[in-house]
């Protein structure tokens, strides 16, 4: 096998490429009478990925006059991805994307868990997460395209997939990032990692010493930081203390646009504050 | 809800003539299912320290259900065996941490979870709702069975001391952990349930918007005249139902603030755990999380290494 790593700008062109060439009439939207509120209606999405892979994402519009604010959640590591939250969908457009692999996206491609995050991950061309991340891009294309959106107010909200996806497509305004980064100086955290799911790491290069390098190349092409400098909006990276080290880099990047928040540990007052910042940034676009 | 409202919450949750005799009848259909129990190493999951299995199970109806075991690697047992039962959402991961603090343990992947949904699949949202109106078919009894088998499945293991086996979960874990303490209270010895979901379930869908319990609001919304069905088959499936059981030493975390599982129907739970040995963990200011980044996760550890006596 030989090792093929191209520069950063060259790789996320070349995902960018990618995308651009899927034909732009393939996405299906189907009403959900199930999964409607009072106050909001919900759909759901089917979309074609690179690859022809069929992703599902849940799709909700609050009932009145639009245009309104949207929120792009990026997928989480997991195989279930929420309907989103009641309360976001009293006020926003909100697109919560299944990308290739979770439940409801997965019938070319099924997730491993463990395994996911070392799918491929020794030759990027192949690693699963860039079709991943062309995943959320084909979604926030899907979700700009939408009329009864307010471009001019547009954030994504989630793990690194939310910050790479807005370095990838600067019409989203703000990122809140929150939870468990999974690429974030991955490569220098290796050695302390005891828990899944970076351990998967630790456990692919214990089978796989030799491809040390090659992981480690990888994940460097992943690191969100590589998309600091390309985030036009507000950023607050919401972190537990011990993630601080490195997840404020993340805000630090974005000068007086970037905030930190250490979380207190109590679930209620570190949710309520990230909401608030996400109204917050909502309401002045 | 403020505290006072919380604690003077009153479940409506009603204890049907036939509950023992319907749960008796259960456990006798699973009990004719051969547990045909594999363990299979995987070098790529162990480590200097830890070991670990895929697990295989036959449970209730014949499905095969999946589990991960982690014991200590290089070290004399028996060990303390540890069951962790899983969130509603979230696949089981390896429990190698456990592992690594002395505990032989076994965390189950009951029907539905990716590794254990050949057979059954409703996905999620849908294991809550799946055959809600009929208590015999209903998604949550196979379910169950698959959670109580899991803690025998480990309970088997040569290397586990059958008189120090805990249970630990939260959310659906934390109504798995009571349920299998209840179904098991001569075995069970100390229980550790986070936030637990399935108690008072038709009252807990009238206080929040969130799932799963909202996947009820969602179901009635449009089918307003099952109420009385749903809360039929409720009646034997609520967790309020089997805990006066409950025999072991048991801890309860709560969030004073959960909008997924409402405070007041943990409160109405706790209160009716049979246990002369249980205490309740009440976190202000906490959501679902209960508490376990505010400390409670240590709290946890501690109360189980009391009891339990990993590397005793």
């Amino acid at each position: 096998m030989t090792d093929s790593r191209p520069d950063f700008a060259s790789y996320w062109s070349g995902v960018e490429r990618d995308v651009a060439a899927l034909p732009k009439t393939t996405a299906a939207v189907e009403e959900m009478p199930l999964r409607s509120t009072d106050g909001s209606k919900g759909y759901g999405v089917n979309l074609t990925g690179t690859g022809g892979h069929r992703l599902f994402a849940w799709y909700s519009v609050p009932h009145g006059k639009g245009p309104f604010p949207a929120i792009f959640q990026a997928p989480g590591y997991g195989s279930v991805v929420h309907v989103p939250p009641y309360e976001r969908r009293q006020k926003y457009v909100v697109l919560a994307l299944c990308h290739r692999g979770q439940r409801r996206s997965d019938v070319r491609y099924a997730a491993r868990y463990p395994g996911l995050l070392t799918d491929g991950v020794d030759d990027p061309e192949k690693y699963v997460w860039r079709g991943i991340v062309a995943d959320c891009l084909v979604a926030v294309d899907f979700l700009l395209s939408r009329s009864e959106i307010d471009g001019a107010r547009v954030a994504a909200a989630g793990n690194d997939l939310a910050y790479i996806t807005a370095g990838l497509r600067p019409q989203i305004g703000s990122v809140l990032v929150t939870g468990d980064l999974l690429f974030r100086d991955t490569a220098a955290r290796l050695a302390a990692a005891s828990d899944y799911p970076i351990a998967e790491f630790d456990d692919f290069l214990r089978e796989q010493p030799g491809r040390s390098e090659a992981v480690r190349g990888t994940l460097g092409l992943f690191d969100p930081l590589g998309f600091a400098g390309r985030i036009r909006g507000r950023v607050l990276i919401s972190c537990a203390r011990a993630a601080s080290a490195y997840s404020t880099p993340l805000a630090k990047a974005a000068g007086r646009r970037g905030e930190v928040r250490i979380n207190s540990g109590r679930g209620f007052l570190d949710h309520g504050a990230e909401e608030r910042w996400l109204d917050g940034v909502l309401a002045s676009g | 809800m403020d505290l006072k409202a919380i604690q003077g919450f009153r479940s409506t949750v009603r204890r049907p003539a036939d509950f023992d005799a319907f749960w008796q009848r259960t456990a006798a259909e699973t009990e004719k299912v051969p547990v045909n129990a594999t363990f299979e190493h995987m070098p790529m999951r162990s480590t200097d320290d830890v070991d670990a299995f895929d697990v295989r199970y036959d449970s209730y109806g014949g499905l095969r259900i999946a589990a991960w075991y982690c014991a200590p690697r290089g070290k004399p047992g028996p060990f303390p065996g540890m069951l962790v039962v899983p969130g509603y959402v979230s696949e089981p991961m390896l429990p190698r941490a456990l592992a690594r603090q002395g505990y032989a343990v076994l965390s189950a992947a009951p029907r539905g979870k990716l590794r254990s949904n050949t057979v059954f699949n409703p996905g999620y949202p849908g294991l809550l709702m799946h055959n809600i109106t009929d208590r015999d078919t209903y998604g949550y009894r196979g379910f169950y069975m698959d959670a109580v088998r899991a803690f025998d499945v480990l309970a088997a293991r040569p290397e586990v001391d059958r008189s120090r086996i805990g249970v630990q979960g939260s959310s659906q874990g934390g109504a798995l952990t009571l349920l299998v303490s209840a179904l098991r209270p001569d075995r069970v010895a100390a229980a550790s349930a986070g936030a637990p979901y399935l108690c008072s379930t038709m009252d807990a869908a009238t206080m929040t918007h969130s799932y799963p319990y909202q996947e009820i609001n969602d179901y009635l919304r449009l089918n307003p005249g099952d109420v009385g069905k749903l809360k039929a088959t409720w009646d034997y499936y609520d967790i309020q139902n089997f805990v006066a059981r409950v025999r072991c030493p048991t801890i309860v975390n709560i969030g004073l603030n959960d909008d997924v599982c409402p405070p007041a129907t943990g409160f109405a739970v706790f209160r009716e755990i049979g246990s002369r040995d249980k205490k309740l963990y009440p976190y202000e200011d906490c959501a679902h999380d209960a508490g376990s980044a505010a400390g409670h996760a240590s709290v946890v550890r501690e109360f189980m290494a009391s009891k339990l006596g990993p590397g005793r």
